[in-house]
């Protein structure tokens, strides 16, 4: 049983407490999510935000089929890919009128991922949109098969099948920069 | 010649410890025969262990203060629906004549807009529903089912990797496991003969011919051939057929590879 019930039960009624109490227990992880995405706290704050601004809107919509924190997810996956979407843009589109445009560059941080090789990293950057997600949520976020697959809303067997190709995918970029090296 | 193993894909979630503990035997049997597997397991174990070291850095000082701060601003504002709902009220406990009029041309558009879905001609329906999902007609041997439903999951492999070829800008695709595939699929086909079942026909069929197209193309040409392969697999609703009978199957499939 979803252990938020009793607080969604609240919210939906309107009791803005109940939401209040939703949001502290998950600011921390949407937060964190949110930055596995993006690598820039900056636009992660703004995610998180809109997450919760958008579950406040349509939690009436949350038909209880799956847990609260599987719906939440759902709601920062795909607020991050959009926002992630517009940051390659934003960067593309840098890249293209530098000379042109002043607009300040967006902050990133020195170290976005710690504890991993440059070589895991430019290798991560290389993954497919599904597979980095799949990864990141199961190794960023410590979530199981089935979680995923109720976040992003397909079976296990595609989530396996994700994370299977990413991991080879990795290996077969690792292999690539040794040879180089 | 790099070849697909069927028990690659439970990698993974041994690491997890999420297979069952009949998928779990069954592994650790493979292990000990296949020439290829304990190599493979052993690599995808440093980049598990790589991968499962990974921290974030901590959030600048003072943005966590400030996030939850607008965290908790997201609830106190009133939502769109929350305004109408206050709005409504107001009026409704009003007895001004603004308060009649509006409710005389609520009473007017509610009338039209009941008219208007009662006499419209329905819109013709773009989802249609998936066929359900079919039984087996005729028993098959245990192995039989596990070779079809390690060939329906290696077929979604293949489809997902030409999926997502499109947000990447190197077209990835595992050409030895489509031979491998291709060379599967002669029994698979007889096995469909055998128990009857249409659907899985059919896919085979697809399949077939989409592997035949795959295995032969030439590496450095594929790009030019990627948009038509994409557009058989969606007019032929392969990704979402290949779902339906791995559902099918896998109620026969209760360890894994026997």
């Amino acid at each position: 049983m979803d252990p938020d019930r009793r607080l969604v039960r609240f919210a939906k009624s309107g009791n803005t407490a109940a939401f209040g109490s939703l949001v502290r227990k998950y600011r921390d992880p949407v937060l964190s999510l949110a930055y596995d995405y993006l690598h820039d706290y900056e636009l992660a704050k703004d995610v998180a935000q809109d997450t919760f601004v958008k579950a406040f809107r349509h939690i009436n919509e949350f038909r209880e089929q799956s847990f609260f924190s599987t719906w939440l997810y759902r709601i920062v996956v795909n607020t991050a890919l959009d926002a992630r979407k517009s940051q390659k843009r934003r960067k593309a589109e840098r890249g293209l009128f530098k000379e042109k445009t002043a607009e300040p560059s967006v902050q990133a941080p020195a170290e976005p991922f710690l504890n991993l090789d440059d070589s895991v990293i430019q290798a991560l950057n290389r993954l497919s949109e599904n597979q980095y997600t799949v990864l990141v949520l199961r190794y960023f976020n410590d979530l199981s098969v089935r979680e995923i697959a109720g976040i992003l809303e397909c079976s296990e067997n595609t989530v396996r099948i994700h994370l299977h190709r990413a991991m080879q995918k990795l290996q077969a970029e690792l292999r690539r920069g040794k040879k180089k090296r | 010649m790099r070849s697909f193993c069927d028990f690659e894909i439970y990698f993974e979630g041994y690491f997890h410890g999420e297979l069952s503990p009949a998928e779990e035997l069954a592994l650790q049997k493979h292990l000990q025969t296949c020439p290829t597997c304990p190599t493979r397991i052993e690599a995808y174990y440093s980049l598990h262990s790589a991968l499962k070291g990974y921290r974030r850095p901590l959030p600048p000082a003072g943005l966590r203060q400030s996030y939850y701060q607008q965290a908790a601003l997201s609830y106190e504002r009133e939502t769109f629906t929350q305004k109408f709902i206050l709005l409504l009220y107001r009026l409704t406990s009003s007895r001004s004549p603004a308060f009649r009029f509006a409710q005389l041309l609520m009473l007017v558009l509610s009338g039209l807009i009941a008219g208007w879905i009662l006499f419209s001609s329905p819109e013709p329906k773009l989802y249609i529903p998936p066929p359900s999902v079919t039984s087996l007609s005729s028993p098959v041997s245990q192995e039989e089912i596990n070779y079809v439903y390690y060939y329906l999951l290696a077929s979604e492999m293949i489809l997902l990797d030409i999926e997502n070829s499109m947000e990447q800008a190197e077209i990835y695709l595992d050409r030895e496991l489509a031979q491998t595939l291709l060379i599967k699929t002669f029994r698979v086909h007889e096995i469909a003969l055998q128990i009857n079942n249409l659907q899985l026909l059919n896919f085979v069929s697809q399949m077939q011919l989409l592997l035949h197209q795959i295995s032969n193309i030439n590496p450095t040409e594929i790009s030019d051939y990627i948009d038509t392969i994409k557009m058989v697999i969606k007019e032929a609703k392969l990704l979402s057929n290949v779902k339906i009978l791995e559902r099918t199957f896998k109620n026969f499939h209760p360890q894994a590879g026997t």
